[in-house]
């Protein structure tokens, strides 16, 4: 207690800790000697086991030849021999009766019958029950610990002890998992009938991998006939379904084909896919309507087998049920696998037609389909579900959809391998027959999407041009570039034209944008990069230096944005930006520059450099320039960097307003000279 | 008449001792060893006249003792494979490097002793 308050007390917070030396030695020599016993009982226990072991193993050595002895024993053995098999009977007797060596005896048994085959491994079997060992393995059975339980079980199912079939059976609803597996492998092993006792009592799951071993167990009995399993497919416990469904595919019952078309319409998912599998194996043809009946009240996991066990076990006749899944349904991979189905049945039906490019030299497939497949696209939108026309396009090429019900089949008519062919290779009259009133048809389409368009209100205005833009088809660039030069709308505008952008980005291909439209996209504010830079910081300098940075960079972008800044508080705002105004706009419309009348040379500079920095000036550009400026910029080594567009007009040279101010400055600074 | 004397090299001793028992009482001379360093200190004493090994072995493989026995000591003398069913390439390997007969587990004893006596009597007896 002294020490206690000596080390702990109070004191200890506020100096040095006083704690008592001795207790540190006491701990020290406290922790010393649970080391040591910490160790000591390690290396005790390690003997302890290490010595057990090697007696086992002197023991084993040691009843290796006898056992061997009793399993070699024949009757007919010389004289000498049978008395050395009497005397390690009542050896063997000594040895039973010590616990420690019936163990061992029981486990070189078990370990040998692995290792053994044909008449030793039944000996082996025989000496087993002689010697009483089994009546250890019962005992097991009673344990409380399940794993001396498990133990038991697969002792007496291992020694095929067949009297123990009673008593392990009854493990087989056991609520402990291993017991419950190990006593279903061993009823099975144990009696030919012992499978059909575990598909009518068992209450629990089967597991797959316990499936498969009761099938290797199955495997293994000699001579076996297996009952026909089709009758537990009536059970309560699904997997006992599962299990017999395998069980039927394994020993190819197919007397079972009533019962597993009709588990196609099963609740159970995982019976469904089962029976569609089993029926595919077997081959039951008759299935085939039962498919086409659950098909749409299926899962999509079931639709896929379904359209699968289709391709493997359809026909012609099952084309149309096919094609009204790739017309009805709305998920993607349905859609592709009906797809698959139908070029599985007649082989390449549906040929590739997303991402082909079509030569130019073609004339007509490929286009022919991008129509077919804007019409189709405009069918599907017109029903509120958005889909990318890729995906529909296929469908409608095909000849034989002239059996399925679509507008414009006149007759009908079975495909067959001629249509086929006559549908690669090019379009046959008939295709082109097809095609008129698919042309016309898009005509009409635009008017009527323009009318559309026309009726709706802005908000679904905005979203429409979303959807075009999402959609990415070069069909709809038309309609955009309508409402882009023709909408009152600003925003719409805008929207219209970034949607078209996107169209482009995604197709790759250069759609002229009407300079128009461009200018009208770049009328707010916000457009210029330095908008965003500007509105971040709150110091006048800051801004100051950005502006002075926007004149000597910017281009006609910022113009809006400098506008905007007019309205400023800040008078030198607004002046820098006033400035950068002007300077951009000179530097934009260089020709502006350029002067109207003949003057001299002085003059010419001067008024051109006025004339750009007046942003208001509305002056008509002549694309001539005078013969003075033009012998001028000739003198000075100015080449014309004539763009392509420019091509038409004589004479354009780019030159920096710099150059030009430089110029006008020192001709200025000489004429103040002259003049002072 | 001489005995036989066959090599037994089998790492399961239970099993090893079985078959030893039962090749014994058949008449044969057999040497028993449990890993293949032992088998192989074994053959540089003395070439038995049939080798009977298992494939998974301590040490030395039976197919590193049947390349040691046909490249090194230049011996013929045939030699029974004992493995388990899986181990197909190794079988195919040993055969290829001169083993003379496979035996699967589990093994039957009286499948053996044929075996055996097949091998004698067509190495000793042609």
């Amino acid at each position: 207690m002294h020490i206690t308050k000596l080390t702990y007390s109070v004191l200890t917070i506020l100096g040095i800790p006083q704690i008592h030396t001795n207790l540190l030695w006491d701990l020290t020599f406290l922790f010393l000697i649970l080391g040591v016993v910490y160790f000591i009982s390690i290396f005790f226990f390690r003997n302890k086991l290490s010595i057990l072991a090697l007696r086992r193993k002197g023991k084993r050595k040691e009843l290796a030849p006898v056992i061997s002895n009793f399993l070699f024993h024949s009757p007919e053995d010389p004289r000498e021999e049978q008395k050395e098999y009497v005397e390690l009977k009542i050896k063997i007797r000594e040895y039973l009766a010590d616990t420690r060596y019936r163990k061992i005896i029981s486990q070189i048994l078990l370990d040998l019958q692995k290792d053994v085959a044909g008449a030793t491994r039944e000996r082996l079997f025989k000496l087993y029950r002689e010697l009483g060992l089994h009546h250890d393995a019962f005992q097991k059975l009673g344990s409380w610990r399940w794993e001396t339980v498990a133990q038991g079980i697969l002792e007496l199912s291992q020694m095929e002890v067949s009297d123990s079939y009673q008593l392990i059976r009854k493990f087989i609803n056991d609520r402990r998992g291993v017991i419950r597996k190990q006593a279903e492998l061993a009823t099975v092993g144990l009696r030919k009938d012992g499978i059909d006792y575990v598909l009518d009592t068992t209450r629990h799951s089967i597991s797959e991998w316990q499936q498969l071993k009761l099938i290797e167990t199955l495997g293994k009995r000699k001579n076996y006939r297996p009952p026909q399993f089709k009758g537990w497919l009536l059970s309560q416990n699904k997997d006992v379904v599962l299990f017999a469904l395998r069980l039927i595919k394994h020993y190819n019952q197919k007397g079972a084909e009533r019962s597993i078309n009709e588990l196609v319409m099963h609740r159970n998912d995982e019976i469904k896919s089962a029976a569609i599998q089993c029926i595919v194996d077997f081959n039951f043809k008759s299935a085939l309507g039962i498919f086409k009946n659950v098909f749409w009240s299926s899962s999509n996991t079931i639709k896929v087998g379904i359209l699968n066990a289709i391709a493997d076990l359809g026909s012609e006749d099952d084309i149309s049920f096919l094609a009204e899944v790739t017309d009805r349904e709305s998920n993607f991979m349905i859609v592709s696998k009906a797809q698959s189905t139908i070029n599985a049945i007649v082989p390449e039906t549906i040929l590739p037609s997303k991402d082909i490019v079509t030569p130019k030299n073609a004339k007509e497939v490929h286009p022919v389909v991008e129509e077919d497949s804007a019409v189709q696209n405009h069918e599907v939108e017109e029903m509120g579900q958005v889909h990318n026309a890729a995906e529909y396009m296929e469908v409608e090429d095909l000849e034989f959809f002239d059996e399925v019900e679509i507008p414009n089949a006149r007759e009908e008519r079975p495909l067959n391998q001629e249509t086929k062919i006559s549908f690669e290779l090019g379009l046959d009259e008939e295709v082109h027959q097809h095609l008129e009133p698919i042309e016309s048809t898009k005509e009409d389409l635009n008017e009527h999407e323009l009318n559309m368009y026309e009726v709706t209100d802005p908000i679904e205005k905005s979203k429409l041009i979303d959807l075009l833009g999402d959609t990415a088809d070069d069909q709809d660039l038309p309609l955009l570039e309508h409402i882009a030069e023709n909408e009152t709308d600003s925003e719409l505008r805008f929207q219209a034209f970034k949607a078209m952008k996107s169209i482009e980005k995604g197709s790759q291909t250069t759609v002229p944008v009407t300079n128009q439209v461009e200018k009208e996209s770049l009328t707010l504010p916000n457009h210029s990069i330095f908008y965003d830079l500007y509105h971040h910081t709150d110091e006048q300098d800051a801004k100051l230096i950005l502006l002075k940075e926007v004149l000597e960079i910017g281009d006609q972008k910022e113009i809006p944005f400098l506008e905007s800044l007019l309205s400023e508080k800040n008078k030198s705002i607004v002046k820098a930006a006033k400035k950068a105004i002007d300077t951009i706009t000179a530097k934009e419309d260089p020709k502006s520059n350029q002067l109207e009348s003949e003057p001299k040379e002085e003059q010419v500079m001067e008024m051109s450099i006025e004339d750009s920095l007046d942003h208001e000036s509305d002056i008509q550009v002549d694309d001539r320039i005078p013969m003075e400026l033009f012998l001028l910029y000739e003198e000075l080594g100015i080449e014309s960097p004539m763009d392509e567009e420019d091509k038409s007009s004589p004479f354009d040279f780019e030159i920096s307003q710099e150059f030009f101010l430089d110029l006008s400055n020192g001709n200025t600074d000489k004429q103040q000279k002259a003049n002072k | 008449m001489t005995r036989r004397k066959l090599l037994l090299a089998e790492d399961d001793q239970m099993l090893a001792s079985l078959l030893k028992y039962r090749l014994e009482r058949d008449g044969y001379e057999v040497i028993l060893e449990y890993d293949g360093k032992a088998v192989k200190e074994k053959l540089q004493e003395d070439i038995p006249d049939v080798v009977i090994t298992d494939i998974m072995m301590p040490y030395f493989s039976g197919i590193e003792l049947v390349d040691h026995l046909r490249n090194h000591l230049k011996s013929n003398v045939p030699v029974i494979l004992i493995s388990a069913a899986s181990n197909d390439e190794n079988i195919v390997s040993a055969f290829e490097m001169g083993a003379n007969d496979f035996i699967s587990k589990p093994v039957s004893p009286s499948e053996l002793l044929v075996r055996v006596s097949r091998e004698i009597k067509r190495y000793y007896c042609t």
